[in-house]
């Protein structure tokens, strides 16, 4: 690939990043940190539904509002833990809030980015994504 | 009740796999491919060969069974053999064994027996109670130069773990090599972290890098496992957590801003939130170890009576704590005792260690 082309994408060779597929795996969100450092309550799940992941984010739907999820703001970051990733251990990826939608009072709609991400998580993801 | 289906001769390709709705009698042998079922008890006359039973009931097999390592028995009851060659054995109230148990498994909730000869070799026996033979292990130099050659009949390693019933033994186990892969994944992050800092981090607060470096350098499966407990380690982690958090706020969005990427301090936050995580792994490991610890199903009083000699290899686990035999000893009871396994001497007149 020339400079140029590489330079024509917004992350270069990384076009993938904005791939999106919609994936049935079990997903845990807990709240890592709010933007103002404020205390994080002592149970900080929030109830999900995963919509689709890319190797560069995730769309989460919460359907059940509790008091974490009703701290959940922009720029928060969320910790997200992935099972059935491949691994005997659960995959941990560090997340923002970048985008909070309410299609219907009672549903959330969080756009993430996946914030902290080895490029080999990135690869797993992409190729999760793609199946 | 059901009457018991009888088969008269062989359980073979002619007769072809077997569904009683009670008992099953087979007069001959099950021959290989074969599958066997009933609801209640299995009896069979002759040899098993690479087949499959599963009973509802019992299970007894007058000979025995030569599985070449797929052929199965498994009974909500209990399982008598003449002997078991290459098999696995599971039952639920216990297993008799005739002569000798080699290279198989044998499961049970109840007591393992191996009457007359009474020799196990090779193989791995997970019980929630008592084993019982003459002759456990083998001399290791011997049988390996008998063996050379014919492939089929090297001999495995002689694994014997008691006092949990099998389901609970394999969560354990599992657990412990899911712990040992956490603490290493720990330990090669928290190497990088001490690193980085050791190298200097643009960006980074001295106090924090210090306290980061100080919390990478102490693993927390040993806080925990060194009497500090949970609330230790939890706190270490929680630190940890504030330090990942602090830097990762004010972290580029990866999106927009790609060409801010791949900083030193983004590859520090990396490893740190990877030591974080896997400190969240060793702690909830530990826990469940720590829970298991008194399950209801431990057996504290679960022993391995060697009557005539256990040899060295054998490594024996009685409820938690492990013991490898070092040097051939003659008969011996194995069994714990403040909370360590000891190994005493057979008594031929009580039947027990003395």
């Amino acid at each position: 690939m020339s400079e140029e082309t590489k330079n024509d994408s917004p992350r270069g060779e990384q076009k993938r990043h904005f791939f999106r597929g919609e994936v049935a795996l079990t997903v845990r969100a807990e709240l890592f940190a709010l933007p103002d450092g404020s205390e994080l309550p002592t149970d900080r799940e929030i109830p999900i539904d995963m919509l689709n992941v890319g190797g560069g984010g995730m769309l989460l739907l919460v359907t059940r509002r509790t008091p974490t999820t009703e701290l959940v703001c922009d720029r928060a970051l969320v910790d997200l833990s992935i099972p059935s990733f491949g691994s005997v251990l659960v995959v941990r990826l560090l997340s923002r809030v970048v985008r909070i939608e309410t299609p219907m009072p009672d549903e959330l709609r969080l756009a993430l980015e996946f914030l902290l991400l080895s490029p080999k998580e990135a690869d797993a993801i992409v190729r999760m994504a793609s199946l | 009740m059901e009457a018991p289906l009888v088969v008269e001769g062989d359980v073979d390709i002619r007769t072809g796999d077997i569904d009683g709705a009670g008992d099953v009698i087979v007069k001959g042998d099950v021959r290989s491919g074969q599958v066997v079922t009933a609801k209640g008890s299995v009896s069979v006359s002759g040899v098993v060969e690479v087949s499959t039973i599963s009973a509802g009931g019992d299970v007894s097999v007058l000979c025995g069974i030569a599985g070449r390592g797929k052929g199965r028995i498994r009974a909500k009851g209990k399982i008598t053999v003449g002997y078991a060659n290459q098999a696995t054995l599971e039952a639920a109230a216990g297993l008799v064994i005739g002569s000798s148990a080699m290279n198989s498994t044998l499961l049970t909730d109840g007591d393992v027996l191996i009457e007359g000869d009474g020799v196990l070799v090779g193989g791995v026996v997970m019980a929630g109670g008592n084993l019982t033979a003459r002759r456990v292990g083998h001399k290791g130099a011997d049988l390996l130069d008998k063996s050379k050659g014919m492939a089929t009949h090297v001999i495995e390693k002689t694994v014997i773990m008691l006092g949990l019933p099998p389901p609970v033994r394999r969560d354990h186990l599992e657990a412990r090599s899911r712990l040992s892969l956490a603490e290493k994944l720990g330990r090669a992050s928290a190497k990088n972290v001490q690193y980085l800092i050791s190298r200097g981090v643009p960006g980074m607060d001295n106090a924090m890098a210090e306290r980061a470096a100080f919390l990478a350098k102490a693993p927390v499966s040993e806080a925990f496992l060194l009497g500090k407990g949970p609330e230790a380690a939890l706190e270490a982690n929680q630190e940890l957590q504030t330090i990942v958090a602090n830097i990762a706020l004010g972290l580029p969005s990866p999106s927009k801003h790609p060409e801010l990427q791949d900083t030193e301090i983004q590859n520090l936050a990396l490893h740190l939130y990877h030591l974080y995580a896997a400190n969240r792994f060793v702690i909830e490991l530990c826990q469940q170890e720590q829970d298991r610890l008194s399950c209801p199903e431990l057996n504290l009083g679960a022993a391995l009576c060697a009557q005539d000699t256990v040899h060295e290899g054998v490594e024996i686990t009685i409820g938690f704590q492990d013991f490898l035999v070092e040097h051939e000893m003659a008969g011996t009871v194995f069994r714990l005792a403040d909370g360590e396994i000891v190994a005493q001497p057979y008594s031929a007149d009580t039947g027990e260690g003395s």
